[in-house]
């Protein structure tokens, strides 16, 4: 077991890095937030350029064939640098549950576009409540769901339509700028990231999850992203510890930098170590995607938790660390603020993780076990 | 709730007892795993003190629960848990429902003798296959002409080895848990009640702990308190004295370790400075101080309420969790900062570290105050409902 990222992997990460700041990923978040648009069009396109949105994919495909692990590195220096892209949702989630479970059909489809990011992909798993009806019926989907991440960019979106009594569901792929298919935008905590309710009315849609059982190929698709989730969360964890750590020592109250008072350097030192508990777990995490292992529901979910602890802390210290700037909306603080609460939300909340780790526990399906 | 002069009154008369009898004796009763009950409550009696709430014609005072809530904290300052705790079962834990409900007679003959001081008094609610779950005992009376004829068995029963009775929950009959039950004063000198052991704990050492069995005890009808079948509900009444009680009895210790660990982290230097100019030191001192006043704003609130006659278990509950919490806390921070003193038998707030474990366990452990707090806010599954998802 190598937990290490080998040097070529290092290598990507400094590269993304550089490239994240170059751009002014940053920035862009900010005039995001500030209704620029629902993402950086031109980030994105460069990010394509650089092949970073297919490594994963198959080469006849028009991606590199890499390990999951180079993705890894990439959603961290993300989420390191706010980039206000719909990489969780295309890469993470629907590019990668094509790659799983796709039909060479699909695959051929949508693979090819969804890497070279001429087309934006996203998967829609909260029904609205209010709306109900959700039905699937003969290649027909109706009903509505919310809060689809980058929902009003996305040319195609992978839709959980579960069976009314919430037993079993079914994985549709639906095309968006069919007829059948309408949406809003649904304002969220972090506008850097635009969200969508999607109302489809006898949409044309074929089904993703052959043979498999819609549930259960979720579950899959879910780890995998739930581990790269993990990683942009401790980028954007890190980014924040710095911030806080830069402002610490070079702020002063009552005589002192404030990063000599026990108070502030402790709670730095608290974050960096929620940081490492996660860095540790997603790394395992890493690991187990990377190798197909069966530890991964269990290592996906505990990567999860601990990444979105970690990023949600260091966010909220930041902030209060910050006294009144960090209450302002020029400082930078809010924005990963709320992009924590994002994240951490996306792809299920922390209830919806823990009770997915206690079920992996209770099947005796942990290392701890072993 | 005002504090007037005769609370500190009596919160005085507590403290100069309390340093004459009770407090240089500590040491030999933690070691002993027992204290004189009988001499100590005897003394106590004398003074009054055991009777605060209770009413005049049995020898009370027939004061309001305030003055048992500054009481409390006055005991509070001992330097154990158990002694505060012997005496709040047979104040708060043991006599409420008699001195309520009990028929005249009853009282004149177990309350009486309560308040004076001459007998003391234990409550048996806990048994082995039910704790904080009171519906589910199984101790059991039959009626047998005036008699009841009591089967079973109870466990850790704080004072038991010298009480002299037992303000004992039983079931009698087949209804349903919440209708068979009845509070029952069940002598501890009869026939067939064995004290079978009694229990070592991690704490409240001073304070005897017992299992008791019953094999056909045979008691009056008329100990019966009340009405036959009310027993679980007086039992719930009962319980907010308890609660009030348990988190009244709480502060004095949290204080006394908060101003120990100040004095020992003034002194003692490390690094060239006092421990307590550590910045976390004294701003951790000076939240937990916080936190202890918000409780005792809690209790204020509650026992106003509660004398002014309202029903108080979900502040009540709501205060014995966060007390029962914070005094875990409390003690778990100040041991910290004695280093390896805090890890010592004799250290005070070790000794409060272990004693202080036991509230979030007695009297309905946190569990059973989150659940009586939830169905107080109406958000707790009826007991049909499908489980959770």
């Amino acid at each position: 077991m190598n937990f290490e990222f080998s040097a070529e992997q290092q290598e990507l990460r400094r590269q993304a890095r550089r490239f994240f700041e170059s751009e002014g990923a940053m920035g862009s978040a900010r005039r995001m937030f500030e209704g620029a648009g629902p993402h950086d069009c031109e980030l994105w396109r460069r990010t394509a350029d650089l092949g970073w949105l297919g490594v994963t994919v198959a080469e006849e495909f028009g991606g590199s064939a890499l390990s999951a692990l180079f993705l890894c590195v990439i959603a961290e220096e993300a989420g390191r640098s706010l980039a206000p892209i719909p990489i969780s949702s295309s890469i993470y989630v629907c590019e990668q549950a094509l790659g799983l479970a796709g039909s060479r059909d699909q695959k051929a489809a949508w693979l090819p576009p969804l890497a070279d990011g001429s087309a934006i992909g996203t998967f829609a798993i909260a029904e609205d409540a209010g709306a109900g009806g959700q039905r699937l019926a003969e290649g027909r989907l109706s009903g509505a769901w919310t809060v689809v991440p980058d929902g009003m960019a996305a040319d195609l979106a992978i839709v959980r339509v579960r069976a009314p009594d919430h037993n079993g569901a079914s994985l549709a792929l639906v095309r968006l700028d069919m007829p059948g298919v309408l949406r809003e935008p649904v304002p969220t905590v972090d506008p850097s990231r635009q969200h969508a309710r999607i109302l489809f009315d006898n949409a044309i849609s074929e089904p993703l999850d052959a043979g498999e059982g819609g549930e259960r190929l979720w579950s899959r698709i879910a780890d995998g992203a739930a581990v790269l989730f993990a990683f942009e969360a401790i980028g954007g964890a890190e980014a924040c510890l710095k911030t806080a750590v830069d402002w610490a020592s070079q702020r002063k109250a009552f005589g002192r930098q404030i990063g000599s008072f026990q108070a502030v350097k402790h709670k730095l030192a608290d974050i960096f170590l929620a940081i490492e508990i996660a860095r540790s777990n997603a790394y395992y995490a890493a690991w187990a995607l990377a190798n197909d292992n069966e530890a991964l529901p269990a290592a996906a979910a505990t990567a999860r938790l601990a990444a979105n602890e970690a990023y949600w802390m260091a966010a909220r210290e930041n902030l209060h660390l910050h006294g009144g700037l960090g209450f302002t909306q020029e400082s930078e603080c809010h924005l990963h603020y709320r992009r924590a609460k994002l994240l951490g939300v996306n792809l299920g909340g922390s209830r919806a993780w823990r009770r997915r780790l206690v079920t992996e526990i209770q099947a005796g399906r942990t290392s701890v076990e072993r | 709730m005002k504090i007037t002069a005769d609370h500190v009154a009596f919160r005085d008369t507590l403290r100069r007892f309390a340093e004459k009898e009770i407090n240089p004796f500590v040491e030999e009763w933690e070691e002993a795993e027992i204290f004189p009950a009988h001499e100590v409550f005897g003394k106590l009696g004398d003074l009054g003190l055991l009777g605060l709430t209770k009413p005049e014609k049995y020898g009370g005072l027939g004061l309001d629960y305030s003055y048992e809530v500054i009481m409390t904290e006055e005991l509070g300052r001992i330097p154990c848990g158990g002694i505060p705790m012997a005496v709040g079962v047979q104040t708060d834990m043991a006599t409420p429902a008699l001195a309520r409900f009990g028929s005249d007679e009853l009282c004149r003959e177990f309350l009486a003798p309560a308040i004076a001081g001459d007998m003391v008094a234990c409550i048996g609610v806990s048994e082995p296959g039910a704790g904080s779950d009171v519906a589910a005992i199984k101790t059991h009376a039959r009626i047998d002409g005036d008699d009841l004829v009591i089967n079973g068995g109870k466990l850790w029963i704080t004072n038991s080895l010298q009480a002299d009775w037992m303000c004992c929950l039983v079931n009698i009959g087949d209804e349903a848990p919440h209708r068979n039950k009845s509070l029952v004063i069940v002598p501890m000198k009869l026939k067939g009640v064995e004290i079978a052991k009694k229990i070592r704990k991690i704490g409240m050492n001073s304070s005897d702990t017992g299992q008791i069995f019953f094999d056909e005890v045979r008691v009056p009808r008329r100990h019966i308190i009340g009405e036959q079948g009310r027993g679980f509900t007086y039992q719930m009444i009962q319980f907010q004295e308890e609660r009030l009680w348990s988190v009244a009895s709480a502060l004095g210790p949290m204080e006394r370790s908060i101003e120990k660990t100040i004095e020992y982290t003034r002194e003692r230097k490390i690094f060239g400075k006092p421990v307590l100019h550590n910045q976390v030191v004294h701003f951790t001192l000076a939240e937990l101080q916080t936190e202890i006043e918000a409780v005792r704003a809690l209790l204020y609130r509650a026992t106003e309420l509660y004398v002014g006659g309202d029903d108080v278990t979900l502040l009540a509950s709501m205060a014995k969790l966060k007390a029962a919490r914070l005094q875990r806390e409390v003690a778990d921070k100040c041991l910290q900062y004695w280093g390896g003193n805090g890890f010592t038998w004799e250290n005070p707030v070790s000794r409060f570290y272990r004693d202080g474990r036991l509230m979030s366990i007695g009297g309905g452990a946190d569990e059973v105050m989150l659940s009586i707090i939830s169905k107080k806010m109406d958000i707790m599954p009826r007991p049909q409902a499908a489980p959770n998802p």
